[in-house]
């Protein structure tokens, strides 16, 4: 495939919900290979649904997406095919309660992409061991903080060694203390090269990791910058609005 | 009450109380495989088969259990298909226990998490896998109150089998009432022996939930 050929390609993608309400109304957008490219917008912006447009867990009306140039929003596309090359983490972790840690991480290797159990336990070992929970194996993920859970979460979607990561508000649901554990582990992956769509709250993480802001309102893109000029100098109206949502004016008490 | 009665009885209803387990427990497996295909159908909302489980579920739910027997014993030979009593008995258990096996499990299906099958057919996990691997095992565990109250009810209905001609507990005890007017020790005995098949899978079901329960949420 060549330099050129976008990882991930959206073409004029139209979601249109069957009670009338349009969460994408026409987005474009490339990302190449190992760009990793922050997500923000109020909430309702339609930036979680064009995440999930991605891998097909919302199927779209309008437009198209492709990926590595070949289009997959066509009848008689494989999903589960596509989803082993797109892994994604989700708000709320959503790890299997009745399945260990290592269960979680070997269901999805050994009954889809048929990897031995042996092979897939050693990568499993390798990639939890990187993000300091080797020794949490066989614990079951209720026994487990949320940032643990979280990182967990990420080893699971890595084990299908997925060409994308989607990461949907992947710190919205962790006590602020855990917030780091689980975001260092996402910068250590953009140092990696992963491919990154990441929709997130948190504004100094998406200027530190993004190598491109997509700023989403009501359903559109309104504007697409680098993090430097987008975090300083916003040029729509209405990312600026957004951004003063959060800076606190300092509150001056005066003693008479 | 003359002991040495019960004593002479005690053979006489032991067997029937083994029939009348065999019996439930073949009708408790085939309507919980019943249940199962239903409950699938439904939650896929498979076209077609789904208002055809429907309309089963509403059959089955609101017939008694004698009516149902009656149609298999005395209806289906005059279309020329014979069943014996016992797999009559098995039929009627399967039929009425497959609607309420399959709304527990449908019940077990719904109350699972949306984000577990989310994020397993994210990972690339088919429908099929998701189901089986991440959605109905958690659906069993929530499913099992309903699910061992369904074996207890059903194990209580076996208690009309007898007018299919089975040997059932029920039908020892109207026959010895009937032949020898020993009234007192044959119901003595039929209380008996349907507490000590009920007893201890009440208890042992109880124990169960709580395990499974525990296995799947640890709470």
């Amino acid at each position: 495939m060549g330099a050129l050929v976008p990882t991930v390609s959206l073409k004029d993608v139209v979601k249109t919900y069957s009670n009338g309400h349009e969460a994408l109304r026409g987005v474009s957008l490339d990302v190449s290979r190992s760009e990793v490219v922050g997500i923000v917008g109020p909430s309702g912006c339609g930036k979680s649904t064009l995440l999930r447009t991605v891998n097909g867990l919302e199927p779209i009306q309008g437009g198209s997406i492709a990926l590595d140039g070949e289009i997959i929003t066509v009848p008689g596309t494989s999903w589960p095919a596509i989803r082993a090359k797109v892994g994604m983490v989700f708000q709320k972790y959503d790890l299997f309660p009745h399945l260990t840690v290592m269960g979680n991480l070997l269901l999805a290797p050994t009954k889809v992409a048929k990897v031995s159990k042996a092979e897939a336990r050693s990568r499993a070992l390798a990639l939890l061991e990187r993000v300091g929970l080797a020794d949490r194996a066989d614990d079951l993920p209720r026994q487990l903080s949320g940032g643990q859970q979280q990182r967990v979460a990420i080893v699971r979607a890595l084990m299908m060694e997925p060409e994308v990561l989607l990461l949907d508000e992947i710190t919205a649901s962790l006590d602020p203390e855990m917030v780091r554990e689980v975001l260092d582990v996402v910068l250590g992956l953009a140092r990696d090269g992963m491919t990154m769509l990441i929709v997130t709250h948190e504004m100094d993480f998406a200027r530190a990791i993004a190598d491109r802001i997509i700023f989403m309102d009501e359903g559109k893109i309104v504007e697409v910058a680098p993090p430097s000029r987008f975090f300083t100098a916003p040029e729509s109206p209405r990312a600026q609005q957004f951004l003063n949502t959060f800076t606190f004016q300092e509150v001056h008490h005066h003693d008479e | 009450m003359e002991p040495e009665l019960l004593g002479e009885y005690l053979p006489v209803f032991a067997r029937a109380a083994w029939l009348t387990l065999w019996v439930g427990l073949t009708g408790i497996v085939c309507a919980v495989v019943v249940g199962l295909a239903c409950a699938v159908v439904q939650h896929f909302r498979v076209p077609f088969a789904r208002q055809l489980v429907s309309a089963y579920i509403e059959l089955s739910r609101n017939t008694p259990l004698v009516v149902q027997l009656f149609f298999l014993y005395f209806g289906l030979p005059k279309l020329g298909i014979v069943l014996s009593s016992a797999t009559c008995a098995i039929v009627g258990l399967a039929f009425l226990g497959g609607s309420y096996m399959a709304e527990a499990i449908r019940s077990g299906l719904e109350a699972v998490d949306d984000g577990q099958s989310q994020s397993a057919l994210a990972l690339g996990l088919s429908r099929g896998l998701t189901l089986r691997h991440v959605v109905l095992p958690q659906a069993v565990a929530l499913a099992m109150p309903a699910f061992t109250a369904n074996i207890i009810f059903l194990i209580k209905e076996t208690s009309v089998v007898s007018i299919v001609a089975l040997p059932d507990l029920m039908y020892v005890a109207k026959d010895l009432i009937g032949t020898d007017y020993n009234t007192r020790e044959a119901l003595t005995l039929l209380v008996a022996f349907y507490l000590v098949i009920l007893l201890p899978i009440s208890l042992g079901a109880g124990k169960l939930e709580k395990k499974v329960r525990y296995a799947a949420f640890g709470s």
